[in-house]
């Protein structure tokens, strides 16, 4: 770093003349001259590096102590090559525009960096961040961060707290979510259990209110398993709750056609390059669409970040296609069987939740070309579902 | 000799206050980081340099830097900074 501002400043390499150069040293320092790199000659002199405003203190030192000279051995910086090159206007101009560019692209957002967020998306917060004007290649002199903050509430109503917070080209977005409120449960609310599915209750236990069915009765579905009418004395209404299993039985059937198609890659593929310039796309090919009748597509981006980390504002993209061509297959009937098999067991799985399986049957046919696998199954599953009633219910 | 005195009496002060001398007493403090550099503060001044030697007057002594390729990367009226391959810092009383 400071070799680069020293280049900025720009700097001399002198040469200081004494009889004892020692002495020289001595009264730079003391009239702080700022120096550095101070080396003795072969000839006894002293060489250091000096910036431009020490140099002139420096020629001042020398003249009023009058105890050496001052000799310009080298210059080097910034200031001396610029003006070394005033007369090639051209690469005047081109250094010129670099620099200009540069303190242009600060004014731009190149990178956006969320913080904070647990349960929300990225995605979603910049999305809403992109339709409040805040974007990769937004100018940041336009970004008024209290009010796209204050509109981002809003717009993802999840958030409790989010800032925006503006490091010149990088925007950090912090933000907290909110902790979901807790469903309270309310004892005073008129709560039925109610049957979800038709089944025959194993187990009927109320932990509140008046119980309506008992093992092995049959119910179906929207049937009032414990009501929240309690019939003791005057009568109250209460928050039914408790756990009521019932066997429970399903059937599911999958078919599965056994000709299939299968893809083969023909070994013909291409690629095309695009870069995403501060979320600008710019394709560097001119043809567009896919190459191929039947091919995949895969899309591989590759942004580029420096050593230190700092995210580039630049992406290189690429397009692969690779062309395939469909030809016919024919599926055993065994491996059909296995898949509708599993398929099917997954079905139930998801249908019982925490209930278990019983037991199970499955049964499979075949003919004009697809399979058919069903499955039979016992279960035990909870069936009850709380649901508020009205006031006028009937408590049975 | 009177002045002399006056410092022996700022330095025993000191001590007993546990102050550090570097502080106000203009004694000399030496750092020195690896074998590479020499940071001298409290100096009174350049009294030999060369690529092999350096000798910095101090307050009642020298401070004497040998090794190799000696030389001074910055310098201020109370602060020295040499580097190089530092083979001793020897103190002259």
């Amino acid at each position: 770093m400071g070799r680069i501002m020293n280049f900025l400043r720009g700097w001399a390499r002198v040469e200081l003349r004494c009889k004892y150069s020692e002495r020289a040293v001595n009264i730079c320092a003391r009239n702080h001259v700022e120096f550095w790199d101070l080396r003795r000659t072969e000839d006894g002199a002293a060489q250091m590096s000096v910036s431009i405003p020490s140099y002139v203190k420096l020629r001042r030192v020398a003249r009023d102590s009058g105890a050496f000279t001052v000799k310009i051995v080298g210059r080097s910086g910034a200031p001396f090559f610029l003006w070394r090159i005033r007369r090639r206007y051209a690469l005047l101009a081109g250094l010129l525009l670099c620099v200009g560019l540069i303190g242009l692209s600060s004014v731009f957002v190149w990178q956006i960096d969320v913080v904070g967020n647990k349960t929300v998306p990225t995605s979603r917060i910049l999305a809403a961040l992109r339709q409040e004007g805040v974007d990769i290649g937004t100018c940041v002199l336009d970004i008024v961060e209290t009010k796209a903050a204050n509109n981002m509430m809003l717009r993802v109503p999840e958030l409790s707290f989010i800032a925006l917070n503006n490091h010149g080209s990088r925007i950090e977005v912090v933000v907290r979510e909110k902790v979901p409120v807790p469903e309270l449960f309310d004892p005073r609310k008129p709560t039925g259990v109610f049957a979800r599915k038709p089944g025959i209750i194993t187990e009927a236990l109320a932990l509140e209110g008046w119980p309506l069915v008992e093992p092995g009765d049959a119910v179906i579905a929207g049937d009032e398993l414990i009501s929240a009418h309690v019939p003791l004395g005057r009568g109250f209404a209460t928050h039914a709750r408790g756990r009521v299993m019932a066997r429970t039985w399903y059937e599911f059937t999958l078919k599965m056609p056994l000709q299939t198609e299968r893809k083969v890659y023909t070994g013909e593929s291409r690629s095309r390059y695009s870069v995403i310039l501060g979320g600008k796309r710019i394709n560097l090919y001119f043809m567009g669409g896919n190459p191929y009748a039947s091919c995949d597509k895969i899309t591989e981006y590759d942004t580029l970040i420096l050593p230190g980390g700092a995210v580039l504002p630049v992406t290189l993209v690429r397009d692969s296609f690779d062309e395939y061509a469909t030809v016919p297959a024919v599926l055993d009937e065994e491996d059909a069987e296995r898949i509708l098999s599993a398929r099917l067991m997954e079905l139930l799985e998801n249908e019982i939740g925490d209930g278990w399986i019983v037991s199970s049957e499955t049964e499979c046919q075949s003919g004009e070309g697809l399979v058919t696998v069903t499955l039979r199954a016992e279960c035990v599953e909870e069936i009850g579902v709380e649901r508020e009633v009205t006031e006028d219910a009937p408590a049975q | 000799m009177r002045k002399d005195r006056a410092g022996k009496a700022l330095l025993k002060a000191s001590e007993i206050f546990d102050l550090p001398g570097e502080a106000g007493l203009g004694v000399p403090r030496v750092t020195v980081t690896g074998s590479h550099r020499v940071h001298i503060e409290n100096h009174r001044g350049l009294l030999e340099y060369g690529p092999e030697t350096i000798v910095a007057g101090c307050a009642g002594m020298l401070v004497k830097v040998r090794g190799s390729g000696l030389e001074i990367s910055a310098m201020s009226d109370l602060e020295l900074v040499v580097t190089g391959r530092i083979s001793g810092v020897e103190l002259i009383c």
